[in-house]
């Protein structure tokens, strides 16, 4: 389908009003009503903006009891630029650490877990009936300045362990009373909260600096395996209450509530959930949960609420897994050794299972496309932190902290060693091409697909689909103008064919404070009516340029690129066959944090007495293997605990930055 | 967010403060280490008033997190006492352990402190207030000056014909020149957008370039650009409806500050301490 911004009526409008001059005259109002078009930077050709679309606070009952103090004020504040303090406390309530992140973001959606959100307000209401429950004074004893962590752990285990028990057998814990009256009206005061908090940090002026969106995290997880989704209302007009995994405990329940609730309420209410770590639900995500077979309903409803998916984030990519038919050689960045999420806690190596990557799932919904039946599956793109300590946008990984939540927590004792568990990362970030920077224009582009995700760095990527573009349209300044007029940009999906083949025009911009770019891949996935594929294309840069790191000091080696475009036609495009399309962009290599820490902290393996050399000696941290070279692996139990790391999965010193578009799509 | 337990006893709390004033004032003796610093010596005055309170509220007592704190420290000391919760409780107490233990200070010490932090609801502000506020501390909430350019780029790609393009570019007719993702022909936002877009150069060319003219080649990262800057808004300060929220979030948090302050002075003059310097 086409999109035309150009020719539309509203645009005509809007260039009429912010022709170049007439902003000259008499200055447009500062407009109070949230409405589409009330911005300065009003742009019909869209412009990027960058957010996090996964933020805890002290409000998560995981953040809570790891020590985060640090309020949903504090996490748009830091968004925002401000600096905040992270856990550990001194016994005076000052924190020992600072954070502030290197440059504002345009949005944020404070994503707490909504279990037990109203659940531990009532704990800390000493007037409260459930004030001497059980639960509850291990709650507070759990938040003492001594608390024993094991205690704590044993603590967090036995509430939490209530998201990962069956959906059948979910429930609020025995102090909520009678029905859960207690929790779910002491749950009503604090979404409010979450409502005012939102709404006071959101810039409703015609700067429009800053915008931020309602929502909470759905936290399901039965026997651990992951089916989070974090729930985005568009504007302040919501349910009564979040609808968590203890009120609806299967995804198609938690739509046909927000549906009831929100859609279909007449208040203007809108949302969309984005599922995220589909790599640690053992490969269960893109079904459906209890067994039933996809039917065309119950696919048409989740394509409905969840155009989007977290491609990458703290707890690991889902783009695809290394070792099939449909990977390639750069899908080993940042996957975690885990199945599931205890495994991941725990610290359990096993191997992902396949079917909880993305690429997968594209194919499995092109298998549907196929049969002529409703696709579920052609999520569009978005990348988050999964911050649990406030610190949205947190992605620097020269200054990473820890993010908490399924990593360390540091709630004890300052970090002497890395600030969190090896395997884990900063994680990414969201951009939107949206005409403007307010709730109307970013929902609107999160709905329609036109995002992408980063690893952190900001480059800009624009990716348009179209039958003939001009083969000279990356020399041209007009090139989003003709990319909309003659085509669909990243998301959407193509008409039907009036050529021999799609052609995508793909443009991409370092980012002025990260790596040099290497190349732009185009991924093409295809469904030929028997078997599902991918191809891997460079279309520019060089994979050769032979840029790396050194390693002793993080000094990049080698050139790159400022930007990069390409006008790219497929070459092997059959119209029969249904067929996705997605850039990824890639930098030069650059160090990752675990040895960006270690090179600044001068590690010493020849004589690690501090905790950082213990770390960065160890050899899965990749900067040491030498000592392993003895080590054999046939049976890791029986080797004494610093040889067994030799046998731990290990990871790569460097990585190479990247963005993943939406896909476009092609439908026969 | 307060729990209603604590708002009560806090209102409480902060009434009281202003009525023990009146009353003849109360005497504290506070231990320092020799050679403390004023600053110390003054932390811990302040500290002991704070715990001197709230042991005349009998928070020592009634508090929850110190009842369930001596208690499990008295099932550690007798683990095999068969005296309840409540019996252990005044164990605890009558040992002297709900004056000395550093939970129950702590605890005690915070309860304190949010109550002296605690806003009525009879202070929560009017729109009349509100703008007050505002006008006392415009620069809070002023937004970033906006400027409008427009912008042409020729790409560092062009490589040796760089230079000889951009001496020869017409600006005089419209001239796209090469596309640059996200900074399009027509730029308007502050000009820490283009800083953290493109650099530092084209940021601090949009705050001083003249208007109408244009200025380049300004050399990035990228390449060279050209921009003309037809409209430069100051920064200002939005009205009190647009940001409404915004305004009640910063005049809470000044609130909570001045009454403490109020009330932790109102506490100090209702005492005569005694500074005993021990080694």
């Amino acid at each position: 389908m086409r999109r035309s911004p150009i020719g539309s009526p509203l645009w005509i409008a809007f260039a009429l009003v912010f022709a170049p001059g007439c902003p000259g005259e008499d200055d447009p109002p500062l407009v109070e009503a949230d409405r589409f078009g009330r911005c300065a930077s009003f742009d019909p050709l869209r412009q990027v903006f960058w957010g996090d679309l996964h933020v805890h606070t002290e409000l998560s009952f995981d953040a809570n009891t790891q020590g985060t103090r640090t309020t949903m004020a504090d996490a748009y504040a830091f968004a925002r630029g401000q600096p905040i303090g992270l856990q550990p406390y001194e016994p005076s309530g000052e924190p020992s650490r600072m954070a502030q992140i290197d440059r504002p973001l345009d949005f944020v959606l404070v994503s707490d877990h909504a279990e037990f959100l109203s659940t531990l307000a009532l704990c800390r209401d000493l007037s409260s009936a459930a004030a001497g429950d059980a639960d509850c004074v291990a709650y507070r004893n759990a938040l003492e300045l001594d608390a024993d962590p094991l205690d704590v752990g044993r603590f967090f285990n036995r509430i939490n362990g209530r998201l990962i028990a069956e959906p059948t057998q979910v429930s609020y814990p025995a102090l909520c009373g009678p029905g859960d009256s207690n929790c779910l009206l002491a749950g009503v005061d604090v979404w409010s909260d979450v409502l005012r908090a939102a709404d006071a940090a959101y810039d409703r002026t015609d700067s429009c600096q800053f915008t931020t969106f309602p929502g909470y995290e759905w936290t399901g997880g039965p026997a651990a395996r992951n089916l989070h989704r974090n729930v985005l209302f568009k504007n302040a007009s919501v349910p009564a209450a979040p609808i968590g995994y203890l009120d609806e405990p299967f995804p198609e329940g938690l739509w046909r509530r927000l549906d009831q609730e929100c859609l279909s309420a007449g208040t203007g209410c809108d949302v969309l959930t984005i599922p995220h770590n589909s790599n640690l639900s053992e490969g269960i995500f893109f079904d459906r949960l209890g067994g039933a077979p996809i039917d065309d309903d119950y696919a048409a409803e989740r394509a409905k609420f969840e155009p989007l998916i977290e491609i990458y984030q703290h707890k690991g990519a889902s783009e695809c897994l290394p070792g099939d038919s449909i990977s390639d050689e750069l899908c080993g960045f940042e996957i975690l050794p885990f199945a599931n999420l205890a495994a991941t806690n725990l610290e359990v190596f096993g191997s992902p299972a396949p079917r909880g990557f993305l690429r997968s799932a594209y194919g499995e919904g092109l298998a549907r496309d196929v049969r002529g039946e409703v696709n579920p599956f052609k999520h569009g793109v978005v990348a988050a932190t999964d911050t649990h300590v406030s610190a949205a946008g947190f992605v620097n990984e020269a200054s990473f902290l820890g993010h908490g939540g399924a990593g360390q927590a540091n709630r004890f004792t300052a970090p002497e060693g890395f600030p969190d568990i090896e395997y884990l990362s900063p994680g990414g970030l969201t951009a939107v091409w949206a005409e403007e920077n307010a709730r109307e224009a970013v929902f609107a582009a999160l709905k329609r697909k036109e995002t992408f995700g980063t690893s952190g760095p900001r480059m800009v990527v624009r990716l348009f689909g179209g039958w003939d573009y001009p083969d000279d349209l990356c020399g041209r300044g007009d090139l989003p103008t003709i990319g909309y007029r003659d085509g669909v940009p990243m998301g959407g999906d193509l008409g039907p064919a009036t050529s021999n083949a799609p052609e995508l025009v793909v443009a991409a911009r370092r980012d002025i404070a990260g790596a040099p770019l290497q190349r732009i891949q185009i991924v093409k996935g295809w469904h030929d009516g028997t078997d599902y594929r991918v191809e891997v294309f460079d279309v520019a840069g060089d994979r050769g340029n032979a840029a790396d790191v050194d390693l002793a000091t993080c000094a990049p080696r080698g050139t790159g690129a400022a930007n990069l475009c390409a006008v790219w036609r497929d070459p092997s495009f059959d119209a029969a066959h249904p067929t996705y399309y997605y850039a990824r962009v890639l930098e030069n290599p650059t160090c990752r944090w675990t040895t960006q820490q270690c090179v600044r902290t001068g590690y010493d393996c020849d004589q690690p007495t501090r905790p950082i050399d213990q770390d960065c000696c160890d050899p899965v941290v990749g900067l040491d293997r030498r000592r392993c070279a003895a080590v054999d692996c046939a049976d890791p139990d029986l080797l004494p605990a610093p040889d067994a790391r030799c046998c731990a999965p290990p990871l790569e010193p460097t990585i190479q930055e990247r963005a993943w578009t939406s896909p476009i799509w092609y439908r026969p | 967010m307060l729990v209603r337990s604590l708002a009560i006893g806090a209102a409480v709390f902060a009434l009281r403060v202003g009525l023990r004033s009146e009353d003849s004032p109360r005497s504290l003796r506070v231990a320092v280490a020799t050679g403390a610093s004023r600053q110390q010596i003054e932390a811990q005055i302040n500290e002991a008033i704070l715990l001197e309170e709230a042991r005349r509220y009998g928070w020592d007592h009634s508090d929850p997190v110190v009842f369930t704190h001596l208690v499990r420290n008295m099932r550690f000391l007798e683990p095999n006492s068969p005296a309840n919760d409540r019996e252990l409780f005044e164990q605890a107490v009558d040992l002297g352990l709900h004056g000395r233990d550093p939970v129950v200070r702590d605890r005690l010490l915070y309860r304190a402190n949010r109550a002296l932090l605690s806003v009525p609801k009879a202070a929560e502000p009017s729109d009349v207030e509100l703008g007050v506020h505002l006008q006392r501390h415009r620069s809070r909430f002023v937004r970033a000056p906006i400027v409008t350019l427009r912008h042409v780029y020729l790409s560092r790609e062009r490589g040796k014909d760089l230079r000889r393009d951009a001496t020869t570019l017409d600006l005089s007719a419209p001239a796209p020149g090469d596309p640059l993702p996200g900074l399009g022909l027509r730029f308007v936002g502050s000009s820490d957008t283009l800083r953290h877009r493109v650099g530092d150069a084209l940021g601090d060319a949009a705050d001083t370039a003249p208007l109408h003219e244009w200025q380049g080649p300004i050399a990035s990262a990228f390449g060279l650009h050209f921009l003309r800057v037809e409209h430069r808004r100051e920064g200002r300060v939005p009205a009190l409806s647009s940001i409404r929220e915004e305004v009640r979030a910063d005049y809470l948090r000044e609130l909570r500050q001045r009454l403490h302050r109020q009330r932790f002075a109102a506490l100090r003059r209702a005492y005569t301490v005694h500074v005993e310097h021990r080694p």
